[in-house]
């Protein structure tokens, strides 16, 4: 990660700021964690980022059979900027989720947050282990 | 699980393969691996678009089959013209007759089968005369001439002998003769492989979704892929960009993105490898 090495600091509050203004997400803030070299943001999105495909059917079904929508309460994420010039490896990875605490349900998430020159971000949810895909 | 037979597979020139019908079900059932079908027609060997047996195993699921004790590698050229080589006259004298005989069957049963052809064909033929002698009864001066270009008669007459060259040397070569030492590779690659083989998944070649691995959760037949797969090497630089897109490609066809590994600590041989992975999904925002 030597390419990272100078900039992981700008990478991390160019994508606060991106979440803050562009995204909306409240209550955020930078943490270091301990045994990771970079800096993570954890903040609270307007509303649900990932619902797993099994609660999405349940959640269909309720709404199905009450007519009311099922309420879903956003979760607070974890975030992970990168530079879309880096190279992560597996390892890595492993690294930044062994540093998370316990997730509340399911398996651990993060938020990549890869961030290019243009200053454009993209965000992909990665989580561990094979977790199935959202019906989207 | 376990198969009640070890499963062939026919390295030929590099290529794992596998020819038993038989066999090729049971790795489906059994062992959740579906290969890919890559025998063609001989009548049209350059279409590729209905293929059949045999089917084809990538190295790493045959690693998979080997360790999991489902399946052994036979040196198939070697084995052939040992077997081949080694039979005595009588013996050899007993397979050419064999040989004569399935080729006398084959010619039997397609001349029977142009027979039952060329007899539908008259009786169409018939019948058509016959509709046609109806009104031809009003006007009698032409069913010479009607019958004389019935062209069915003429061309099915003809009938071309069908080149059959049966694979016949089968039954003398002995399952076992020439099997590859079992040496699984111990290389970190092919380790996600097992162990989504071990866990249940099914895999296709990847390369339409952009990836190794298109990864079912049930037989292909059945379920939709789950994953487009890729493995890496636990310490392998992975590009941040190959991320982003096999995350978004992935997304777009209803799939995550798949990257695993294994960590170097865990010892090779146990059955299943721990292995760790980690699904992408586009984010949505």
């Amino acid at each position: 990660m030597d390419v990272s090495h100078h900039y992981d600091a700008d990478v991390a509050s160019a994508v606060f700021r991106n979440l803050l203004d562009q995204h909306q997400w409240a209550s955020l803030e930078i943490r270091s964690l301990p045994g990771l070299p970079r800096p993570m943001i954890r903040g609270l999105p307007p509303r649900l980022l990932y619902l797993h495909p099994d609660d999405q059917i349940a959640a269909l079904a309720y709404e199905k059979s009450t007519g009311t929508r099922a309420q879903h309460d956003a979760e607070f994420e974890w975030v992970l900027a990168v530079h879309l010039a880096e190279k992560w490896t597996l390892s890595n990875f492993a690294a930044v989720m062994d540093a998370l605490p316990e997730a509340r349900n399911g398996a651990k998430r993060i938020v990549l947050a890869a961030l290019h020159n243009d200053s454009t971000v993209v965000y992909y949810i990665v989580q561990e282990g094979m977790i199935k895909p959202r019906q989207n | 699980m376990e198969p009640p037979q070890l499963i062939r597979i026919a390295n030929i020139s590099g290529r794992y393969l596998v020819f038993d019908p038989d066999a090729v079900s049971a790795l489906r059932r059994k062992a959740n691996t579906n290969g890919t079908l890559v025998g063609t027609t001989p009548q049209q060997p350059t279409q590729n678009i209905f293929l059949g047996l045999p089917i084809e195993l990538r190295p790493e699921e045959v690693d998979a089959l080997i360790r999991t004790n489902v399946a052994y590698v036979v040196d198939d050229v070697a084995a052939h013209q040992s077997a081949l080589q080694s039979l005595d006259h009588d013996s050899r004298r007993a397979y050419i007759s064999s040989l004569r005989l399935r080729k006398q069957t084959a010619h039997k049963v397609f001349a029977e089968m142009n027979a039952q052809k060329a007899s539908i064909a008259a009786k169409k033929a018939e019948r058509q005369r016959d509709s046609t002698s109806t009104p031809a009864s009003t006007n009698p001066a032409t069913p010479d001439d009607l019958k004389s270009d019935g062209s069915p008669f003429s061309r099915n007459s003809q009938v071309t002998l069908l080149g059959v060259t049966p694979t016949s040397s089968v039954n003398y070569v002995s399952p076992n003769a020439h099997a590859l030492p079992v040496e699984p590779r111990n290389s970190e690659q092919g380790s996600l492989c097992q162990f989504m083989l071990g866990n249940g998944y099914y895999m296709t070649p990847g390369l339409r979704f952009g990836a190794r691995y298109s990864v079912y959760p049930g037989d292909p037949l059945r379920f939709h892929a789950h994953f487009m797969a890729n493995e890496y090497g636990w310490e392998e630089e992975i590009p941040i960009l190959d991320i982003v897109g096999g995350g978004r490609l992935a997304t777009a066809v209803k799939k995550a993105f798949l990257i695993g590994g294994r960590p170097p600590s865990t010892s090779p041989d146990t059955a299943l490898p721990a292995v760790r992975s980690f699904s992408i999904e586009w984010a949505g925002m």
